[in-house]
């Protein structure tokens, strides 16, 4: 009786208040009978199973639903059926002509892509041609029937369907797996003899309250019995973002060393990117396959007249071709951290050391080791009589600094501003030898035109996000922009997910 | 930069003087150039020059690889001979493709490797620099075949017929560009000329078009090959040379002997290849101080000799003299960078600086800084996305019609297209991305984006609170604690946008400008993104 007592003392309100029709069949039932919220009901559920007065019994389920796209192309067709139906009426439709259909782009790829697996069409110098014979072309396509017969649960699906659920799962929000876990539970003994008590006699002491304290009702009462071991809800405290905290510390890093910080646009002209920078206007660098160019008109930038002046001589003496403005003013997203170091130069104090963390862009399809943005550090260093082995001895300090690597070599490299150039690279304790900047004297025909002087000027840029990667521990470009707030969180998960 | 694949017997034998693999590499810095990967026999490499055509080739690797072990220095020596050759060029290629400049090379003994080679110099030589052969385009020719004096004079596109490379009829100039292989491939080098340019000899045997294609019967070359003519065409000579004495210097290298060809043009004369060396004279004491070192002049001199300069010194002043197959060299430091690189850069030294500046971080890079700080202190996570987005995200997602942004005129990714002008859905793309995740969520980025009215970039402060009960007082409250900590004198004013509940939504005011937005996000946008839990946000200028 005293442990059954002591059972009493623990029960928390809502544990009280579902006791009595624990005999329900289901949740549902038990939600109903106890006019309780759902979610409150299932802990207290899991809270009297701690204490043995129910059995719960787990039972995990999955249902395929359609999803939004699924719901508009279960009125409207399927993209290949469409295609299908417009491809019948006259046998070859121009993929200039695709658009007429209806389709957005992914959709025509989408069903061009499904028609040929099957067999049904193939493309051919820009024609999408009907392969299908006209019995096929009426018949339905296992995914037609497939997003027809939803909602389904997983486990009742036939293997043709779920081939098609492979299909269909990796194409924009046509069906959704929804997991969901039931549980059921059974009352114990114990839980049966509880029911057998009269539960609102006992009046124990829940939340304390100011008012219990002012009014001392708590020297006759008792206080309800917690469960202090059973795990409490998670929460989350406010945290850096991972990268950004480590381009912080490449920040404070730089300025103890005395730079100062530079920054400028997004949005570049080819001027300061490449005209400035000594690359003739007909040079391979500044094709499209590594530039981002605008497509908009804005306003051109006006440049210094003496500046511009300087750079169109010297490329005219030194690379023997007609140099023309109109050429250095296409807009590009800045490709390189370097074009902040030129825009800097003819303000620069000598001596000077100035560093700036840039967001650039290159045409790359992302994937795990590349990104289309990224970040670079780049800077430049003033003085008179500057060395090649001074620049030596700055990389050297910022492979130990920034990146932690102690170990490096200097390898002769070409950059198009920079004569003599240098590339460093450094032995990671896990990867080798792995290239982690390049760096030069910044070549006297840049130097001349913008500062109107010759100064020694050495300029250094590192490979910024990879550093990162492998201070960060990750092999994945892609997560130091990770959208998962569980891997920001600190969360590990065993199972591997995407941290995207 | 160009990979090209060579074999590292053929390149022992070039240097005369066996290598290992890992010998190879170490030597390929001396070329800028690194080994990407190694099957057996074959080396792919890639160039580092951009400006040093030369070391695209086996031969110009082998040239740098031989000063540098010592095993042949100074400027090399190649003989070129006179000769009776004369190519006439005709006044209607002026206006499309006007300049040629030739050379014969005898007593080639070609095999598959050396054939292999030729072919990859021109190709990569014409891609490369020769910009897409637009610039430069390269033909070489059994000199035995031909008919001499050779004419380069153009066609119309119908008047004309012979047989391509590897076709086995003869087709016109028109059929050329739009049935063979490299026709469609050049065709767009052609597309405004009325007549197409065409080298033919004196019994009327055409040897090309370039720059598309040679003939089948004079511009094959084949291991039976021993004398070729070679011409490289196009419109300006600071393309074309450096191509010409590459190649002669390349198959002089492998035995064969240069003759010069005479070019008529009307009433200019001109004789190629022309490998006269250039001179450049350098400040001892500036090369010195650009590297760091203190070497004497007789040391620079045999230390450019291993560049394969030829040096003399005098009075503190160095001349070199250089082979035309380097078209880099402009500056002193040109030359000077070969002799820190012969020195060998793992020889220098690093010596410490002491320029003594004050660092200091940008003024917004400090404002991040502290507000960052503070979010952390009010619980929030810091998240980081990208900038490069798409018009469906910037407008359709967040219910707003269609306007101006930055695109991009070349994008590889739709998904990637535009420049971002807000924060909002780069915040909701992330909520979106994370709810299946526990609530609740509170996020926060200071990110740049494309203010286009403006026409500048800003950077901004985006906060994102979403759970159950969340509302415009909670986001409100971050707001305020922000303004009130870092001292920005804001007040709230009405305000309708299509991406909020209306009557919930409010206009950051600083001087009587808005500089952001702040309100509970509309259930019809929190669909799009299928975003199930009631979502505030607020985005706020930090600079203009």
């Amino acid at each position: 009786m005293e442990g059954l007592q002591e059972t009493i003392k623990a029960l928390s309100p809502i544990e009280k208040k579902i006791i009595p029709f624990l005999n329900s069949a289901s949740v549902g039932e038990l939600v109903e009978k106890s006019k309780s919220d759902k979610t409150e009901v299932l802990r207290a559920l899991d809270f009297l199973a701690n204490k043995g007065i129910v059995n719960l019994v787990y039972s995990a389920s999955k249902k395929v639903v359609l999803g939004t796209n699924g719901e508009v192309y279960l009125k409207n067709g399927l993209p290949e059926r469409r295609l299908l139906t417009a491809l019948s009426k006259q046998n070859s439709i121009n993929l200039s002509d695709a658009s007429k259909i209806g389709l957005d782009d992914n959709e025509l790829k989408a069903a061009i892509g499904a028609l040929k697996r099957r067999a049904m069409a193939r493309l051919e110098s820009g024609k999408i041609i009907l392969e299908a014979k006209e019995e096929e072309v009426c018949k339905k396509m296992l995914e037609e029937q497939l997003i027809e017969s939803l909602p389904i649960n997983f486990d009742d699906l036939s293997p043709e369907k779920r081939y098609a659920i492979d299909q269909l799962k990796n194409r924009k929000e046509i069906i959704r797996i929804d997991e969901s876990k039931d549980v059921s539970f059974k009352v114990t003994d114990l839980g049966k003899r509880l029911q057998s008590q009269d539960l609102s006699k006992a009046n124990y002491i829940e939340q304390i309250t100011p008012q219990i304290i002012k009014d001392g009702s708590w020297e006759k009462r008792n206080f309800r019995k917690y469960n202090i071991i059973s795990p409490v809800p998670r929460i989350f405290g406010g945290r850096k973002q991972p990268y950004l905290s480590f381009l912080e510390d490449v920040r404070e890093k730089l300025v103890r060393l005395g730079f100062e910080e530079m920054s400028g646009s997004l949005v570049e002209n080819e001027f300061w990117n490449f005209d400035a920078l000594f690359q003739p206007q007909y040079h391979v660098a500044r094709a499209s396959a590594s530039t981002y160019y605008v497509k908009n008109k804005l306003k051109d930038e006006k440049i210094e007249k003496n500046i511009i002046e300087g750079v169109k001589k010297q490329h005219e003496s030194s690379w023997k071709y007609k140099w023309d403005i109109k050429n250095a003013l296409k807009l590009i997203l800045r490709p390189q951290g370097t074009v902040l170091s030129a825009r800097q130069l003819p303000k620069a104090k000598i001596p000077g050391k100035y560093f700036a963390i840039a967001r650039c862009y290159r045409p790359d399809v992302v994937d795990a080791k590349h990104l289309s943005e990224f970040n670079q550090v780049e800077g430049i260093i003033l003085d008179k009589n500057l060395t090649l082995k001074n620049l030596f001895y700055m990389l050297g300090l910022f492979a130990k600094e920034i990146g932690g690597i102690k170990d490096i070599k200097f390898v002769p490299h070409y950059f198009p501003f920079t004569e003599p150039s240098v590339e460093i690279h450094g032995k990671h304790p896990k990867l080798g030898w792995i290239e982690i900047g390049g760096a030069g004297i910044l070549r006297r025909e840049v130097v001349k035109p913008l500062i109107g002087k010759d100064v020694t000027v050495l300029a250094w840029g590192l490979g910024i996000d990879r550093l990162a990667m492998y201070k960060l521990g990750i092999d994945d470009i892609r997560h130091l922009f990770s959208y998962n707030i569980d891997f920001l969180r600190g969360i590990k998960n065993d199972k591997k997910e995407s941290v995207n | 930069m160009p990979v090209i694949e060579i074999s590292k017997k053929d390149l022992c034998n070039l240097v005369g003087k066996n290598m290992t693999k890992e010998e190879i590499e170490e030597m390929l810095h001396f070329t800028k150039s690194t080994l990407e990967s190694d099957e057996g026999d074959l080396l792919k490499v890639e160039a580092g020059d951009a400006n040093r055509p030369d070391l695209w080739t086996v031969e110009g690797i082998a040239r740098v690889i031989k000063g540098q072990t010592g095993k042949e220095t100074g400027m090399p020596d190649y003989k070129v001979a006179n000769s009776n050759y004369v190519v006439n060029i005709e006044e209607n290629v002026a206006k499309v493709r006007p300049l040629t400049v030739c050379a014969v090379v005898k007593n080639l003994k070609f095999d598959e490797e050396s054939i292999k080679q030729m072919i990859q110099l021109q190709e990569k030589l014409c891609e490369g620099f020769g910009l897409g052969r637009k610039e430069a385009a390269l033909g070489v020719y059994d000199l035995d075949k031909i008919k001499w004096p050779i004419t380069y004079t153009a066609f119309s596109p119908d008047k004309l017929k012979f047989v391509p490379l590897e076709m086995d009829k003869p087709l016109t100039l028109k059929e050329i560009l739009q049935k063979h292989d490299k026709g469609r491939q050049y065709a767009h080098l052609l597309k405004d000329a009325a007549e197409y340019p065409i080298f033919i000899d004196n019994a009327k045997e055409v040897l090309s078009m370039p720059p598309i294609i040679n003939s089948n019967y004079t511009g094959k070359v084949t291991a039976d090959t021993k004398n070729v003519f070679i011409e490289v065409s196009g419109f300006s000579y600071n393309f074309i040379t450096p191509i010409l004495n590459i190649i002669v210097c390349a198959l002089s290298d492998r035995g064969g002997k240069i003759e010069k060809v005479t070019i008529l043009n009307g009433k200019s004369k001109i004789t190629t290849p022309d490998l006269s060396a250039q001179s450049k004279t350098i400040d001892a004491d500036y090369c010195n101080s650009i590297i760091g070192l203190n070497l004497k002049q007789a040391e620079i001199c045999n230390l450019l000799k291993k560049a394969r300069f030829d040096a003399k010194s005098q009075g503190g002043k160095i001349t070199v003299q250089y082979l035309p197959y380097r078209q880099d060299i402009m500056d002193d430091r040109d030359v000077i960078e070969d002799v820190a690189i012969a020195y060998g850069y793992s020889n220098l030294a690093p010596e410490e600086t002491r320029v003594t500046t004050i660092g200091k971080p940008s003024e917004i890079s400090e404002e991040k800084r502290k507000i960052s700080e503070l979010l952390i202190g009010l619980g929030m996570q810091e998240i980081a996305t990208f900038t490069l987005t798409n018009k469906n995200n910037l407008f359709k997602k967040v219910n707003k019609p269609e306007g101006n942004i930055v695109e991009v005129a070349n994008p590889i990714s739709e998904n990637y297209a535009c420049l971002r002008d807000s924060l909002v859905p780069s915040m909701l793309e992330f909520l979106s991305a994370n709810t299946k995740k526990e609530f609740p969520q509170k996020v926060f980025e200071m990110g740049e984006v494309y203010n286009i009215e403006k026409e500048c970039t800003q950077t901004r402060l985006s906060v994102a609170i979403t759970h159950s009960k969340v509302n415009f007082t909670e986001i409100r409250q971050i707001l305020d604690n922000i303004a009130r900590s870092r001292s920005i004198p804001i007040s709230i004013g009405e305000k309708k946008d299509n991406s909020f509940i209306e009557g919930r939504t409010g206009a950051i005011i600083k001087d009587e400008k808005e500089i952001g937005i702040i309100g509970e996000v509309h259930p019809k946008v929190l669909s799009i993104w299928n975003i199930e839990m009631p979502c505030s946000i607020l985005e706020i200028t930090l600079e203009n």
